[in-house]
């Protein structure tokens, strides 16, 4: 595949691919000689893959589990979510493994994801574990990491991330399953490759470069190492030492999101709900964190594209959209800013002018895009945020 | 089938490292440094960072020298790095009228531009080049870190070889080179992240 | 450039004991001075390994309270992690110094204040490990309104570099390294004038470092043939990853390893 060079332009616009709308500030994007993008190409491999013949192998993998004859035969990192909810279904329905299905509590799970997660639990019929951790070293992270890197997020990659090994390894459990592949959206590996979800793709993908021995120092002395354990990822060494294999469901079958939800729709009733930011259509997307929003207009403003760029791209790849349609909802729906941005700023105590400054030193270049003027409309769950987030002690 | 992976512990050859490397392949490694350390073995690795001179010198020092040499033609899998691939040869215009190992025809000549200024051929670079063999040809493309100023040129490789180059201002740099039961590896795969490990694994597990 | 090599990304981990007693931290600097403590040295150096980084670089920086068996021992842990050539420098000053580190395993050594305190030292060094594992470095602050802020006379002036240059090529090295310490840690890109001129008179490869805080200016150092780039602050404070950086340098047309 030959390379498409980016010619260096005086006044800076994003290059953007020419078939999808995904622009070059995307984490891991090239471009070929048409201007197409790696991740439209990495999406067509996904056609030449014979899915029947790696569904045999992952079915032989789990009867060997199920041999094993432990406890339970899988961790299933759970959130309730489109992704994880299919996952738990197949999990369950096909592959017929006993898991304990795991959540790291992020601290912003909104009422229509509770109650989907309630209903897929009690319908299939699971063991389950949830883990919270102590809210003032969340907010402690938040801020630290949004100053650090633009990304308020940490705890809940890392968190997220962790939990589920952790777990299989304090109670010996042999597999851990997870829901898509990386490389449905970006190139850090190949789509070819069987990747695991490992310490090195912890450490390439979801810490932001950042482990949880790094942000001890940066918390200035407020927070001890034991209480940063839940954002560690097991050691190499301690995995292989029990054989546990920890690997996405996406490396086995075919991701392929409309029909999962229209399957979970009908089987677990499961619903979606409207997100910021987002346009209509798309309600099965993102419905788990109040701050959905806040996370994409904060990479909106990094990046210059957000999740209207990603979902539209998506259905412009599949052939549901054209690309003038993407064009149109994305010119609509990106550079608003989000009506929590206010819940935001008094959660982490910082002011607006705080927060800019921080946007300001995060812009992935040549991105150097203006604050966006418009605001977007009350989310109607928004009155349940402020309730559960901000505690009064009066 | 348990392998074990010698290692010749020269004083100046940072076998250290190779070792890392092969124990975090799961692999047993044993350091030698005798003829008596040679026995038990499956595999031996010859690693080498300073001079031609310096390790053959150790080699004849510790008494070594013989002993690896016979084990050309045996059931020992032998890897030769970096001035320990170079060792493998007949000699080195780095070290003037020392012999070594002479299993290939090859001189180990500077490497240096149209002035004659000496280079360093340091840095990552990739397999250009290989001769038609179903493991070379895999090499291709692929992409390790090199640092050395002498090489070997494709010139002086006997038939029954097979081998792959890097390019370096211009001059192909026999980058691979294997014959019978020994492999020499111009670079350092041990520094290579994913692609050296790789094929110290292939090392570990190519079969006769 | 026309040496087929790839261009190189390389990340630097400052290490310090002096700033939290007893704890070795990675640090990063502003101006050669301590700024912030970013991190745990073997943490960042698995972090650089999963995210394929051509090499590694580690910096003491610690200058009074120097506790160089601390040092070695930190420079192991780090080695013990990664699969990649290591540099390591700061205040290296003897040949058994500079032994005692690649006998733990370490590449290349960068060599700084001993050109101006004992030359001998650094051609021993050369000779007997040959010019490929030194890197000898050249530190200078070329901001003249600010010359008398945070001790920067003990740094070069900018005039000074090309005589230093001239120095370290004779006495033997592989490579050189210029840090504008003026530049140091600002995020505002680096001095690439003095890049140009070192560059058109050496025929060393030269690693361009200090200001790294866009991708752009990594394109400028490369168009302006820097061999490499070492990176301090770049990958402690901005969230783009080597491998997303070496993705949209690809993208302009940089030669460099894409996996």
């Amino acid at each position: 595949m030959r390379v498409y060079y980016i010619k260096r332009m005086t006044t800076p616009s994003l290059k953007k691919c020419s078939l999808c709308l995904l622009p070059q500030t995307h984490e891991t994007i090239s471009f070929d000689i048409d201007g197409v993008c790696s991740v439209c190409s990495n999406s067509r491999k996904k056609s030449e893959i014979d899915w029947g013949e790696r569904e045999a192998e992952l079915f032989k993998i789990t009867e060997q589990i199920k041999k094993l004859g432990k406890d339970y035969d899988c961790v299933v990192p759970f959130s309730g979510g489109k992704d994880s909810t299919f996952s738990l279904y197949y999990v369950v329905t096909h592959l017929k493994l006993r898991p304990l299905v795991t959540s790291f509590d992020h601290g912003f799970y909104r009422d229509t994801l509770l109650e989907n997660r309630n209903r897929t639990l009690k319908l299939l019929g699971v063991d389950f574990i949830s883990f919270t951790p102590n809210w003032n070293l969340v907010k402690d992270l938040m801020l630290t990491s949004l100053r650090d890197r633009g990304d308020f997020c940490w705890h809940c990659h890392t968190g997220v991330n962790a939990f589920p090994v952790r777990t299989a390894v304090e109670k010996d459990i042999p597999l851990v399953i997870w829901g898509e592949s990386s490389t449905e959206y970006t190139n850090y590996y190949k789509t070819e490759q069987f990747h695991e979800i490992d310490e090195e793709l912890f450490n390439r993908i979801t810490n932001l470069g950042i482990s949880a021995e790094d942000m001890l120092p940066r918390l200035q002395g407020n927070h001890e190492v034991r209480s940063l354990k839940p954002f560690m990822f097991p050691s190499q060494s301690e995995i292989k030492s029990k054989g546990i294999r920890s690997f996405p469901l996406g490396n086995y079958i075919k991701w392929d999101t409309r029909k999962q939800v229209e399957t979970i729709k009908k089987e677990l009733n499961w619903k979606g709900t409207s997100v910021e930011g987002i346009p209509p259509g798309y309600e099965y997307e993102k419905i788990e964190c109040m701050m959905q929003g806040m996370r994409d207009y904060l990479k909106f403003r990094k990046r210059g594209y957000a999740r209207t760029t990603h979902l539209t791209s998506l259905d412009v790849r599949q052939g549901r959209l054209s690309r003038e349609e993407a064009e149109t909802l994305v010119a609509e729906f990106e550079n608003r800013k989000p009506f929590s941005v206010k819940l935001f700023l008094e959660l982490l105590g910082i002011t607006e002018e705080e927060l800019e400054d921080i946007i300001q030193l995060n812009q992935i270049d040549p991105w150097n895009g203006n604050i966006p003027i418009q605001l977007g409309p009350k989310p109607k769950d928004y009155d349940a945020w402020e309730k559960k987030l901000i505690i009064d002690i009066l | 089938m348990t392998h074990v992976i010698g290692i010749v512990g020269l004083r100046h050859s940072n076998y250290r490292s190779v070792q890392k490397a092969f124990e975090y392949l799961g692999h047993s490694v044993k350091i030698v440094r005798s003829q008596e350390g040679l026995i038990g073995i499956t595999h031996l690795v010859l690693p080498g960072v300073s001079s031609f001179e310096s390790v053959v010198s150790e080699l004849h020092e510790i008494d070594l020298f013989a002993p690896i040499k016979n084990l050309y033609g045996t059931q020992i899998k032998i890897l030769g790095l970096c001035a320990g691939m170079q060792v493998m040869g007949l000699s080195s215009r780095e070290s003037p009228g020392i012999v070594g190992l002479s299993w290939f025809n090859f001189e180990c000549l500077p490497l240096s531009d149209i002035d004659g200024r000496r280079l360093f051929h340091t840095g990552w670079n990739v397999i250009s080049r290989s001769s038609d063999s179903q493991f070379s040809q895999k090499l291709i493309g692929e992409d390790f870190y090199f640092n050395h100023s002498f090489y070997v040129s494709n010139d002086s490789i006997q038939p029954m070889t097979t081998y792959a180059y890097s390019i370096f201002y211009g001059t192909e740099v026999v980058s691979f080179i294997h014959s019978e039961n020994i492999w020499g590896i111009q670079f350092h795969p041990e520094k290579s992240q994913r692609s050296g490990l790789n094929l110290l694994s292939n090392f570990v597990n190519w079969t006769l | 450039m026309n040496n087929e090599l790839y261009r190189r990304i390389i990340p630097k981990i400052l290490i310090s004991k002096s700033v939290s007693v007893g704890k070795t931290n990675a640090i990063t600097t502003r101006f050669y001075q301590h700024f912030r403590i970013m991190g745990t040295p073997t943490s960042q150096a698995r972090i650089f390994q999963a995210n394929i980084a051509d090499e590694l670089m580690v910096l003491n920086v610690d200058r009074l309270e120097r506790d160089f068996v601390n040092f070695l021992d930190i420079v192991s842990k780090v080695n013990d992690v990664i699969f990649m050539p290591l540099s390591v420098g700061g205040g290296i000053k003897t040949f058994d110094e500079a032994a005692r580190l690649f006998e733990i395993g370490v590449e290349k050594v960068v060599l700084d204040s001993v050109f101006t305190s004992n030359l001998g030292e650094v051609e021993k060094i050369a000779g007997r490990f040959g010019s490929q594992s030194v890197i000898g470095s050249c530190t200078y602050w070329s901001n003249e309104s600010t010359a008398n802020l945070n001790d920067s006379k003990r740094f070069l002036k900018s005039m000074d570099v090309p005589k230093r240059i001239k120095q370290m090529e004779e006495s033997g090295i592989g490579e050189v390294i210029i840090n504008d310490a003026s530049k140091d840690g600002s995020r505002l890109g680096s001095n690439l004038r003095m890049l140009k001129e070192v560059v058109s008179t050496t025929s060393l490869p030269v690693i361009d470092s200090c200001g790294f805080g866009k991708t752009s200016h990594f394109i400028d150092s490369f168009h302006q043939g820097a061999s490499a780039v070492a990176v301090g602050s770049y990958f402690a404070y901005v969230d783009q990853s080597i491998l997303q950086l070496r993705n949209q340098l690809s993208n302009y047309g940089i030669r460099v390893r894409i996996k």
